[in-house]
């Protein structure tokens, strides 16, 4: 499954939980909500550090779908 | 996995038969061990079959499968942010730091930041000391691959797992944010400390604010990671130097919420994760220990060391760690 910019940018913008998934997702999520809270100038590397942990994890895809 | 106390005279047997180990026990222990493929950490806190208990006498001892492969580790602080570059390709890595060093300080605040560090499961703890020990003898870790003793710094167990053998590292946290879900609180800077907080968006005098309120520090400040619940817990208050201690960093940016009251941490325990456990690799926090009055008390079938501090990627507090490998 492969995720557009747009949801990325849903998943980084958004506040919903990842109930199912992993816990490497669930905090890698959170930190990048955080940073893009505290530096929303950053969003595009916020983006692209996004897509290369779901490269590096493919689960993760399917799990940030489900936002 | 396989989870056993043993005597010293039989962890070193399993040693010098080659298998890999994640060791805790008293340093006296620990120092007397050969050298081989296993980390160790300080603690003389349990949990067994038998429940929670003190002992000096015995190694808690988690054994990989045969089969697996290891490579053991110490680490300087200085190149913690270098850690997943020893990781082994389909496997997973233990760590374990002392508490109160600069490697617990700087993980708990940088770990997330580590280069590739959510590559693979990242799991481990904080050794210690008996609570009557703290501040008169250092919490220390081994490297067993160097027969090492070390007070800084991590040792890390990069293991390689059979073939097909799938990790699935977890928590298990029994604290959820409480009721008043109107009353957030976050703060300026990251650190294990906090002079000032904003509770919903009110600066105030954090000790101040803790003492005025009575709230019961037992219990943590809790903060959900898209769907993960983080606790950090407190440590001390001082309104004379208007400064709240914590044993996990707060950080800017994240919210927290105090946790909602437990009446028995053994029963909701039981009551959250049934009878699992036999055969996870898992540990658990000496404030769950000390707070629920855990010693003779079952944590359904985990056992496991009871820590100074988690880890799950990131430091945790008042959380049970745990790591199921399935073929």
């Amino acid at each position: 499954m492969v995720l557009s910019e747009t949801d990325l940018l849903r998943a980084i913008n958004g506040t919903s939980d990842l109930a199912a998934a992993s816990l490497a997702t669930r905090i890698v999520l959170n930190r990048l909500r955080v940073q893009a809270r505290t530096e929303p100038a950053k969003l595009s590397v916020l983006v692209a550090d996004l897509r290369a942990f779901i490269a590096k994890n493919p689960a993760a895809s399917a799990e940030l779908a489900t936002l | 996995m396989k989870n056993e106390f043993l005597t010293p005279q039989e962890v070193a047997a399993r040693i010098e038969a080659g298998a890999v180990m994640s060791i805790a026990g008293a340093p006296e222990l620990l120092s007397t061990l050969p050298k081989g493929n296993w980390i160790g950490g300080s603690t003389v806190y349990f949990m067994t079959e038998a429940g929670g208990k003190v002992d000096r006498d015995h190694l808690f001892c988690t054994t990989f499968p045969e089969g697996s492969r290891a490579t053991a580790r110490h680490l300087a602080t200085a190149d913690l942010p270098t850690l997943a570059q020893g990781y082994q390709p389909g496997g997973v890595t233990l760590v374990i730091i002392p508490a109160f060093s600069e490697a617990h300080a700087r993980f708990a605040e940088d770990g997330a930041g580590y280069g590739d560090v959510f590559d693979q499961p990242l799991l481990g703890w904080v050794s210690g000391v008996h609570l009557e020990e703290i501040g008169k003898v250092a919490p220390s870790v081994f490297d067993g691959a160097q027969g090492a003793k070390h007070e800084d710094g991590a040792v890390l167990l990069h293991v390689a797992l059979p073939d097909g053998m799938q990790p699935s590292l977890d928590i298990v946290n029994i604290f959820k944010q409480g009721d008043d879900a109107g009353l957030v609180f976050s703060f300026p800077e990251a650190g294990f400390s906090a002079r000032k907080a904003y509770v919903n968006g009110a600066e105030v005098d954090f000790s101040q604010y803790v003492t005025d309120k009575g709230i019961d520090t037992k219990l943590p400040l809790v903060a959900n990671y898209a769907g993960a619940l983080i606790n950090v817990s407190f440590q001390s208050v001082d309104p004379e130097a208007s400064s709240v201690a914590f044993y996990a960093p707060v950080f800017p940016g994240v919210e927290y919420r105090l946790a909602a009251p437990q009446e028995d941490y053994a029963k909701t325990f039981a009551a959250q994760v049934g009878s699992a456990g036999e055969g996870s690799y898992s540990c658990n926090c000496i404030l769950n220990y000390v707070y629920g009055d855990m010693e003779g008390k079952l944590t359904a079938g985990f056992t496991g060391p009871v820590t100074f501090g988690e880890i799950a990627y990131v430091l945790l507090n008042q959380t049970l760690v745990k790591l199921d490998l399935a073929a």
